[in-house]
């Protein structure tokens, strides 16, 4: 009779063992990430895409599979672009980066999310790890090179893209994507704006605001001469604490502006540059190839 | 073969059922992982989603809102487990934490009286919630009350009792301020009701500032007159921030003492807060 329970027990251990371990180490069938996976790409159909990418992560944490794991990430990322959310679709695809197009994805990514160095840092990491870049992937370090107003290294790449497609095509467009250099955007200097602040109103004039210019350049001078006033008038105090008081504020706040409009000034410059260099290199490729 | 019969018989459910409740525990574990690995985005997208209704899913539900700092959701989940489920207790501890967040605290603590247990240990952590939500309220009997019968000899929660202790010893000894007397110090010299709050930088300027006015006031009234349109515009404006420096100093008493009582409420909320997570391990 106890040999009896001692079987018994035994096998107990042995079967309640490896259901416990059937809960602690999940290894589902292919199947089963199959069905998520499905299920997940029917949710992307129906556009349903915040839970589509919270399905596709299941299918990734599930999946034994790394080819099954690999698609799941894919298709996550997709979702995240679908809602524009950049960002967490290049952190997505970077956790599974392999293929040179999973880096050329990433630097699109980090490139429509503004985060042009981060962009720049994933072309990079391509062309040391890939040797070469491909034509899609030179388009993209020109505009992001345009972005970050590196144009020399954008026209050394530009050159390197004619080079390449004249090579494929037998077209050479290296005349007019030169030509799209030719009137890059004259910066004003900041260091010229810094100086210049000094005046109340100048750096404004300086980055073509004549009427903020003229206006900052008023009211400083009122205060001056509020001051001034009072000093003739014998009114010490008033001149001190009324003239130079107000002119703490204001002179401060001019020189201020003025370098942040000659900033926002180059930034409209370089915007409308590189819009137009967008618009101008894609028409050039299309009619080139 | 009677032997062997039984044998089946008794194992057959665990070999036919070996993977009861399964479904739950993966979901439980997959919104975990999410969870941790700072995807509660998508946890909370897929607890939004999820219809199903037991005490598991409500409890994920309640801890993934009770994550992403979605207290009013999480409160409503954790109280919608059932007093037979094995998280009942742990469901009201975080209920309670969510409660006391919100500062709905006579919400929080029926959250923990509802919490029994013959483990000493959860009615150790229960006692101590109890204190902590009590020293929220300001109502020190019941804090005495309840921290004494926590275990001090439990070295995490030890720890936690000892800054709470010290916290009350803090509350207690906050000598509260009269938003009449520091007017009235205003008012006889600008700045000075504010000096009296505990602002001595914010005194000295409203006195430099005020002091300034009032002198350029005094200048153009000795040397062109009352009627000096100089006179009349910094006159009035001394006016002004003399009478605004009174109000801006008994409104300064009031808010350092909201401050002060908010940024303790944050430690409290902290203090009790930790040993509840270490405790149930998320």
């Amino acid at each position: 009779m106890s040999r009896f329970y001692i079987i018994f027990i035994f096998l107990c251990v042995t079967v309640s063992g490896v259901r416990g371990s059937t809960l602690q180490f999940r290894n589902p069938d292919t199947s089963d990430s199959c069905r998520i996976f499905q299920k997940a790409d029917d949710l992307f159909r129906q556009q349903n895409y915040e839970l589509a990418a919270a399905e596709y992560e299941r299918c990734f944490y599930l999946s034994s599979s790394k080819e099954i794991s690999y698609k799941a990430l894919q298709q996550k990322a997709m979702c995240y672009k679908q809602t524009g959310d950049y960002e967490k679709a290049a952190f997505n695809l970077e956790r599974i980066a392999d293929a040179y197009e999973d880096y050329y994805q990433i630097a699109l990514c980090y490139y429509l999310s503004n985060n042009f160095s981060k962009s720049l840092e994933t072309i990079d990491k391509c062309h040391l790890f890939f040797d070469s870049l491909q034509e899609d992937m030179l388009l993209l370090k020109i505009l992001t090179l345009n972005e970050l107003n590196k144009y020399e290294d954008s026209q050394k790449a530009s050159e390197e893209l004619a080079n390449r497609l004249k090579n494929s095509t037998d077209k050479d467009i290296a005349p007019q994507i030169n030509n799209l250099y030719s009137d890059l955007p004259k910066l004003k200097s900041e260091q010229t704006a810094r100086i210049l602040s000094f005046v109340p109103g100048l750096a404004h004039i300086y980055a073509n605001e004549w009427g903020k210019g003229f206006t900052a350049f008023a009211l400083n001078a009122a205060a001056l001469g509020f001051g001034v006033w009072q000093v003739l008038d014998k009114c010490y105090l008033t001149a001190y604490l009324g003239g130079a008081g107000l002119l703490s504020v204001t002179y401060p706040g001019a020189m201020k502006n003025g370098i942040y409009t000659v900033k926002k000034y180059n930034y409209n410059k370089t915007s409308q540059f590189n819009n137009n260099f967008k618009q101008e290199i894609i028409s050039i490729l299309q009619h080139g190839k | 073969m009677k032997r062997i019969l039984v044998f089946i018989f008794l194992l057959a459910p665990l070999i036919c059922f070996p993977q009861q409740n399964n479904s739950a525990k993966d979901e439980f574990d997959f919104v975990m992982y999410l969870i941790g690995n700072s995807m509660k985005e998508e946890a909370v997208v897929l607890m939004q989603n999820n219809t199903e209704d037991n005490d598991s899913i409500n409890f994920l539900k309640g801890f993934t809102f009770y994550s992403s700092k979605m207290l009013n959701l999480a409160a409503d989940n954790f109280s919608k487990v059932s007093r037979s489920s094995e998280l009942f207790n742990e469901s009201k501890f975080f209920s309670s934490l969510s409660n006391a967040h919100l500062l709905e605290l006579d919400k929080a603590e029926s959250d923990l009286l509802a919490v029994g247990s013959q483990d000493e240990e959860i009615m150790n952590l229960k006692n101590f919630s109890l204190a902590g939500i009590n020293l929220l309220k300001r109502n020190y009997n019941l804090f005495d009350n309840y921290i004494h019968q926590v275990d001090t000899n439990n070295y995490p929660l030890n720890i936690e009792t000892e800054r709470l202790l010290q916290l009350k010893t803090e509350l207690l000894s906050y000598k509260k301020k009269s938003p009449l007397i520091a007017g009235a110090l205003s008012s006889l010299i600008p700045g000075l009701g504010k000096v009296y709050a505990g602002n001595i930088g914010e005194g000295i300027s409203s006195f430099l500032i005020c002091g300034s006015f009032m002198g350029v006031t005094a200048e153009n009234w000795y040397k062109k007159g009352l009627a000096n349109w100089k006179t009349i515009l910094f006159g009035t404006i001394s006016t002004v921030f003399y009478i605004g420096n009174i109000y801006g100093s008994a409104v300064t008493v009031k808010v350092n003492y909201e401050n002060f009582n908010s940024k303790t409420d944050v430690q409290i909320l902290y203090n009790i807060h930790i040993p509840v997570r270490n405790s149930f391990r998320r």
